[in-house]
């Protein structure tokens, strides 16, 4: 480009001279990019040939799905899932694995600092009765009898 | 996100059939079109719109509202497409590989790659013009491809196509602007 705009902005330049070509660039941008065009020929040339590519792009539309796009997606689905993708999801397809990991963690710390501090070792809450043996009055008596 | 989008999601969210085929109903040109104009071939452009639509649904819980749906959409057809390219691209180079050996190992085929068939309404000028440039973006490489297709084709903003791509403006613009000279000169050597 003869006097094109400094190194560094050459980039943001090139930028703006494609903004103008497809008319998006703000009007006080345009102003010093076209007082620019005015000078230099070749970014002349590079608009020219940029806004000849756009014309030609500009020939290229949506292309339509095939008609039985609907169709194929539905065998496909059903062929692999086997009727199991629309279907509502389990506890474990809702929540992230991740948090179900760390909550079955934290129960199980839980449970190991509960049964550490408990005086059975177990669930079951500790029996505070004395536990004498219950006499009964038929039973063999284990002290002989003077 | 519009208020259309947020119930459709919220749907889709409950796994609700109906609004999966709404929502295939109502993007399946767009997506086709994309995978399309970024792969060149239909057969591959279909078969990969499947895999986007049912990547949607099954991944729908990640889509949190931060941007229109469609820029959702367009973002999973996009990283697809680059995905699809990759694959496509390694597979043909094994192919060829294995060809070649097969050629020196004496086993026969041919080292002609066969060329697409002209279409049968190729001497339309339309046509050939399209064919021509459907060729020539398929020879820009696919970040250019992509911003190519999303501004010049598909006809979105700059702000969509940085929401899509999750690129700056600044680069947006630049590369858009490289790979519309790279076209350019694509275009001059076709025709």
């Amino acid at each position: 480009m003869s006097s094109a705009p400094p190194t560094s902005d050459h980039d943001e330049f090139e930028a703006r001279l494609s903004e103008l070509a497809d008319g998006t660039l703000p009007a006080e941008d345009r102003r010093s990019v076209e007082q620019h065009l005015e000078t230099c020929a070749s970014c002349r040339e590079d608009l020219a040939e940029l806004r000849k590519t756009m014309d030609a792009l500009s020939g290229l539309h949506r292309v339509p799905a095939p008609e039985n796009f609907d169709r194929d997606i539905t065998e496909t689905i059903r062929r692999r899932s086997r009727g199991r993708f629309f279907g509502r999801r389990t506890l474990g397809d809702r929540v992230p694995f991740e948090l179900l990991a760390l909550l079955a963690l934290v129960l199980g710390l839980a449970l190991y600092f509960f049964l550490r501090g408990s005086d059975t070792g177990s669930l079951r809450p500790f029996d505070r009765e004395p536990d004498t043996p219950a006499i009964h009055e038929d039973a063999p008596s284990v002290v002989p009898r003077p | 996100m519009s208020m259309r989008d947020g119930r459709l999601v919220r749907r889709l969210k409950d796994r609700d059939e109906k609004a999966f085929r709404e929502m295939v109903d109502e993007y399946r040109d767009r997506v086709f079109s994309l995978t399309y104009r970024m792969l060149g071939s239909r057969a591959e452009a279909e078969d990969l719109a499947q895999e986007v639509f049912i990547t949607i649904f099954k991944s729908i819980d990640s889509f949190r509202g931060d941007s229109k749906f469609s820029t959702w959409l367009y973002r999973v057809t996009a990283n697809h497409c680059k995905n699809r390219i990759k694959y496509l691209a390694r597979r043909h180079d094994r192919d060829r590989t294995e060809l070649t050996e097969r050629v020196e190992a004496g086993g026969g085929g041919s080292l002609a790659v066969p060329r697409a068939a002209p279409r049968p309404d190729a001497q339309l000028e339309g046509a050939q013009m399209e064919q021509i440039l459907q060729q020539a973006i398929a020879e820009l490489d696919e970040d250019q491809r992509i911003l190519v297709i999303l501004r010049d084709v598909e006809d979105l903003s700059y702000e969509e196509i940085c929401a899509i791509t999750e690129l700056p403006d600044g680069t947006v613009k630049s590369r858009l602007h490289r790979a519309r000279m790279a076209l350019r000169k694509k275009l001059l050597k076709h025709m």
